[in-house]
């Protein structure tokens, strides 16, 4: 009876004996290595080719490491040449010439020519069908033809004047190998490690769907320069703050609260960029008859409090929205626009003027056959929107108006908004700083069709000249002021908290890269920035946990020998 | 054997009386709330994140609540919940497990395979599902949280069930000749006790956890105040453990939690009349 | 084992297969009865940050490319054909093939549940019968009271709690993961250290939850059992302790055995909190992530080794309690 005791106690001295003696494990220990983090929410964007990542900004940003565009932009937002080293326009703007640069190599060795840019666009478009990613991302419809003068020179026809072209499509549009995707018949299912070979700045070493890691190793011929690193990687983390102040990873983008969280640490420097992510409320128009009322949304508008909202939800990591919908900081920001500002009483007398005078016994509103004035606010489930509903339900209070709440996954709310199932929803969504993008949307994204809005839209894309352009879209800005299709609630800023001893320079791209995505990760970044440390240790998360084994190993065979002496 | 009533074992035991004295004590924080609180649950109207203060005497939360008085209402909901699903998961659970067992051959079968299905039926989704299409009310929580708590208690009471149908007293019973339900109700139930104090408790204690739990996953009620959505918010809160915020806004709601827990076992372990 | 016995574990085969094809029946509808499809990261609304505006003709082809414009029972009867096949086809969110998802995630699921089950019922049982032992002494009520208490705490909270105490300011584990990334071991015994140290603290937390279970349980049971005349009758006769234990134990297991059963569903699922707090890369993670994103193929793959573990361990459970306790078997 004592000996399997014996046995026991044996056992855990062997195992004790054997932690001491092995090492623990050393993380990559390679000269310049950068960790940075998603954080815990997200993670994992799919396979990082240009058809199989997951179609959000971040799955287009760990593609673009690897893949270059025709033209891309810098820490300033102005568009510098990529694989074009210049471009030229006819004065019409319907034909694009772009001069190559002839020093470029893919990923394996092989040289780049014009024939990859030519097959890239056709591809692109024959496979729209199979390729969701390419579908939504790649816009190739304005474009005619395309065609190689030589082997470094492409000329791009439209199919009108297109004022964005530049700035959406061919900063947009990464260029694939044509000996490798020529064959390929599912972009979507090619997942091999060859569908990451690009001429990007960065290799794709590794991809981890398990992990939801990725790895990669600079391209020391990058045409641009080497990258300052040697090795990026992207890495989830439970806690970014904690990881963070704990060295474990190096980078990540944060929320203010998170930063405010990081103040006391030493080495971190955190850099804000004007996020062009909105918070917005959303009306079923033009199906619900009382919401279609535009004073009855001028009167909701007036009784938000959006100053105060912002102050509750964001806590100063945001501004509150504006009625024109662009947002502030964008270069097509109009200031001449409706405001409508807090103003409870105005609500009140709005309402009253629209038919909903009288009141039930809660104070809410009745409508003129008696019902409530009650809404379904739909949103999704995340903390901050389900603030941003309570403060709504609080003020729509105020004036009478009742809100339940209906937080779904995000899913559920596009499927309930797609089908017309819903009567106001909370929206959060990147927009982009080109006024195409955040405008042209608009019927669909608000349900509001105004053909004097839809002209003008139509016209401003084609709008070569930046001045006509800025009058047009300044006239669509007063539009929506006046119409209030949608309440624009808060624009969040983005922040990124890095550690400063080890490498600087990281900026947000004003106007965001792929054609609006506001992250901190232009490729740029590692190819300007500058490396600052040393040397790098190798992690030593190992050796406590030995100590603990140990010590635990010695408690349990105390006890067992403790027990042992009973009997 | 002379058993004792139920009173007489809860208030005879110094578990029993300290269990009730906290259970007793929340009933009446949830009953008073309105008399207690100085604010309005819903009310936001004050600085977000203040420290404890006389105007707040739990600081205020990051929307800018008082957290004291969402403490003092989230009493009303863990209290709904523990109980409402509990009891509904004893009665039916004990039910069907205990007939089934009871009963055995082809039904007992029938019943088990019908109790496997439910287990299987993997219950993060089935709870959103059940969000997408229901209004996020507490009774709908209830009604999820007894629908999927069912299964087990009645594995349970069917397990004891069947272990207690072959044993000597109810053999005994029931070839003397009581009927199926007199030996139901005076043999097998009364020794069902432990199993049906042990669900009880582990079934209240699920459900407020749960009910945390769905509000962690942002699917409780939004319009009940509850310990569990402030324990989400807090944490968060990327800076509660750094500053000293977790002190007024995470230990007030889980201790209460975990107080209002203790006091179900407490209670539960009294009414097995152990000493 | 008579003929009688091989007769009912057949038939209880069989039985257990109807309620597996009933359970794939359930599996497939469950996530297309959810609002919303796996392609509104593309064309939904509110993903308005996306360059293109996708019209209507492209919509439907890339639909029919998912095979989702097929009418339901269409579905239907292509995934009960493809399952028969062991083709579990593509995930629409990963792009690589299913089963090599949930082959990357399973071990690590089962290497936390499984051992955090094994730990918990372990120490369970040993707590409950020594309880049961010194029913009303000093460790019993001790025990009484803290053990419950633990299941109170809310998984999250002691989640996060745990990450700060002992992977911040102790620095002893690391934070989140299932191991370090991207690391290279020095031999295969240094590979398993990092994965346990990567492992300690969702598991702790695991085994904090669960322990309560089984120790009630075992306790309550098992105090029933020692106040049967035969555990009297071998006091009187001066067995050993620990033979006395033995066979209350023995006499205890059965709802003990259904009751780890239960918690075996549990198993594959995984813990959906823990793996997130943590960051552990497990099949709870994974389910809820393709439940939001609506990737019906992993969903559908998953549940179906979600049901088979449960019908398995159920199955097994049956047979083995009936073997244990000869007197309940129910045939």
């Amino acid at each position: 009876m004592v000996n399997y005791e014996k046995a026991t106690s044996i056992l855990l001295a062997i195992i004790m004996i054997f932690s001491f003696s092995f090492t623990p494990a050393i993380a990559e220990s390679s000269k310049k290595v950068w960790i940075s983090s998603w954080g815990a929410s997200g993670g994992d964007w799919g396979f990082p080719s240009p058809f199989a990542f997951y179609p959000r900004g971040p799955g287009y940003t760990m593609m673009s490491f690897c893949f270059d565009t025709l033209v891309w932009p810098n820490q300033t937002g102005d568009i510098i040449g990529l694989l074009a080293k210049s471009w030229e326009s006819t004065p019409d703007g319907l034909t694009w010439t772009f001069h190559l640069r002839d020093n470029v190599k893919w990923h394996d060795g092989t040289p780049f020519k014009a024939s990859d840019v030519i097959f890239t666009y056709n591809y692109i478009k024959d496979k729209s069908a199979v390729a969701p990613v390419g579908a939504g991302w790649y816009d190739t419809s304005v474009i005619k033809s395309i065609t190689a003068k030589d082997d470094y020179t492409v000329t791009i026809v439209l199919t009108k004047p297109y004022a964005p072209f530049i700035s959406q499509v061919a900063a947009v549009v990464p260029i694939v190998p044509e000996h490798i995707w020529k064959n390929v018949s599912e972009p979507a299912k090619f997942t091999d490690k060859m569908a990451a070979i690009g001429t990007g700045p960065f290799i794709l070493e590794d991809y981890s769907p398990d992990q939801q890691s990725y790895k990669y190793a600079a391209n020391k011929d990058y045409y641009l320069g080497k990258p300052a690193i040697d090795t990026l990687m992207f890495v989830k983390s439970a806690d970014p703050v904690i990881s963070l102040k704990k060295g474990d990873i190096n980078e990540a983008g944060l929320t203010y609260d998170q930063v405010l969280a990081l103040n006391d640490t030493g080495n971190i420097k955190v850099v804000s960029g004007d996020g062009y992510w909105v918070y917005r409320l959303r009306f079923n128009l033009p199906n619900n008859t009382i919401l279609n009322d535009t004073n009855v949304r001028k009167a909701i508008y007036y009784a938000l409090n959006c100053d105060d909202i912002q102050n509750k939800v964001l806590h100063g990591g945001g501004i509150p929205g504006n009625p024109g919908y662009v947002p502030p900081y964008s270069e097509w920001y109009n200031p001449n626009v409706t405001q409508y500002p807090y103003d409870p009483a105005k609500a009140n007398q709005m309402l009253d003027a629209a038919g909903y005078g009288k009141r039930d016994a809660d104070g809410i509103r009745l409508t003129p056959d008696g019902k409530r004035l009650e809404f379904q606010l739909l949103y999704t489930s995340d903390s901050q929107t389900q603030r941003i509903a309570e403060l709504i339900q609080s003020y729509l209070k105020a004036v009478g108006i009742g809100i339940t709440f209906k937080p779904g996954d995000m899913k559920t709310v596009d499927g309930l908004v797609g089908a017309g199932n819903f009567e106001m929803a909370i929206y959060s969504h990147g927009t982009s700083t080109d006024p195409a993008r955040m405008l042209n949307g608009f019927p669909a994204s608000t349900g509001w069709n105004d053909s004097q809005f839809n002209a003008l839209a139509k016209q401003q894309v084609s709008a070569v000249d930046e001045k006509e352009r800025k009058a047009l879209v300044d006239r669509m800005q007063e539009l929506i002021a006046d119409n209030v299709p949608t309440i624009p609630l808060l624009y969040k800023n983005v922040y990124t908290a890095f550690n400063k001893n080890k490498f600087d320079g990281f900026f947000f791209t004003p106007g965001g890269i792929g054609g609006g995505v506001p992250t901190e990760y232009n490729k740029l970044v590692f190819v300007y920035g500058t490396w600052k440390e040393a040397t790098t240790s190798p992690s030593t998360d190992g050796v406590p946990f030995l100590a603990g084994l140990a010590a635990l190993g010695i408690a349990a065979s105390a006890v067992l020998f403790w027990g042992n002496r009973k009997k | 054997m002379h058993r004792r009533s139920i009173a007489q074992k809860l208030l005879s035991s110094p578990q029993g009386a300290i269990g009730l004295a906290i259970l007793a004590f929340f009933i009446i924080m949830a009953l008073a709330a309105p008399l207690i609180a100085p604010y309005d649950p819903h009310d936001m109207s004050a600085d977000p994140l203040q420290r404890p203060s006389a105007a707040h005497l739990l600081g205020t939360d990051d929307v800018g609540k008082d957290i004291f008085t969402v403490v003092v209402y989230g009493s009303r909901t863990s209290l709904i919940v523990a109980l409402a699903v509990s009891t509904s998961v004893l009665a039916i659970g004990t039910a069907v497990g205990v007939f089934s067992g009871y009963v055995g051959g082809a039904i007992d079968r029938v019943f088990m395979r019908g109790v496997d299905i439910f287990l299987m039926v993997p219950d993060l989704p089935l709870i959103l599902i059940l969000a997408a299409y229901m209004r996020p009310s507490i009774w709908n929580v209830v009604f999820i949280l007894a629908l999927l708590g069912w299964p087990v208690s009645a594995r349970l009471s069917r397990a004891q069930a069947i272990s207690l149908k072959a044993a000597g007293h109810v053999d005994f019973a029931r070839v003397s000749g009581g009927t199926g339900l007199y030996v139901i109700r005076k043999h097998i139930i009364p020794d069902l006790y432990p199993v049906m104090a042990t669900t009880v408790v582990m079934q209240s204690i699920r459900a407020i956890l749960s009910e945390s739990g769905l509000a962690f996953l942002g699917l409780g009620d939004p319009s009940f105040p509850s310990w569990g959505t402030t324990i989400k918010y807090a944490i968060g809160y990327p800076s509660i453990f750094f500053t000293d915020a977790w002190m007024w806004w995470l230990l007030p709601p889980g201790a209460c939690i975990s107080l209002l827990v203790l006091s179900f076992v407490l209670i539960g372990q009294s009414l097995e009349g152990d000493e | 084992m008579d003929k009688m016995y091989r007769k009912a574990v057949i038939s209880r085969g069989l039985e257990y297969a109807l309620t597996f094809f009933i359970i794939l029946t359930i599996n497939f509808f469950l996530p297309r009865v959810m609002p919303g499809g796996p392609l509104l990261s593309i064309f939904g609304s509110q993903n308005s940050d996306l360059p293109v505006v996708i019209d209507e003709a492209t919509k439907h082809r890339l639909m029919d490319y998912y095979h989702l414009n097929d009418p339901l029972y269409v579905q239907f009867i292509n995934y009960l054909i493809d399952t028969a096949h062991l083709n579990f086809g593509y995930s629409i969110y990963y792009n690589i093939p299913v089963l090599d998802i949930i082959a990357g995630r399973l071990p690590w699921t089962i290497l936390l549940m499984g051992s955090a089950l094994l730990i918990s019922t372990a120490l369970g049982i040993f707590l409950g019968l020594e309880s049961s032992w010194r029913r009303g002494k000093a460790l019993d009520r001790a025990l009484l009271i803290i053990i419950p208490s633990l299941k109170s705490i809310p998984v999250f909270f002691l989640g996060s709690l745990m990450i700060f105490i002992f992977g911040f300011r102790l620095g002893i584990f690391p934070v989140s993961g299932g191991m370090t990334p991207y690391a290279t071991y020095s031999s295969p015994l240094a590979m398993a250290i990092d994965v346990a140290s990567h492992m300690a603290l969702p598991l702790a937390c695991l085994i904090i939850f669960e322990i309560a279970g089984s120790y009630l349980l075992v306790r309550n049971v098992c105090v029933q059992q020692m106040e049967k005349p035969y555990v009297t009758m071998a006091f009187a006769r001066g067995l050993k302790d620990r033979s006395i234990k033995g066979h209350v134990l023995k006499n205890s297991m059965a709802p003990v055995v259904n009751q780890v059963a239960a918690m075996l569903s549990f198993l594959v699922g995984g813990a959906i909190f823990i793996e997130t707090v943590f960051a552990y890369p497990g099949m709870g993670l994974l389910i809820y992530n393709s439940f939001m994103e609506r990737d019906y193929p992993v969903l559908q793959a998953a549940f179906i080794v979600m049901s088979l573990c449960v019908l398995a361990c159920n199955y097994a459970a049956d047979i083995i309690c009936a073997y244990i306790d000869g007197r309940t078997r129910q045939w």
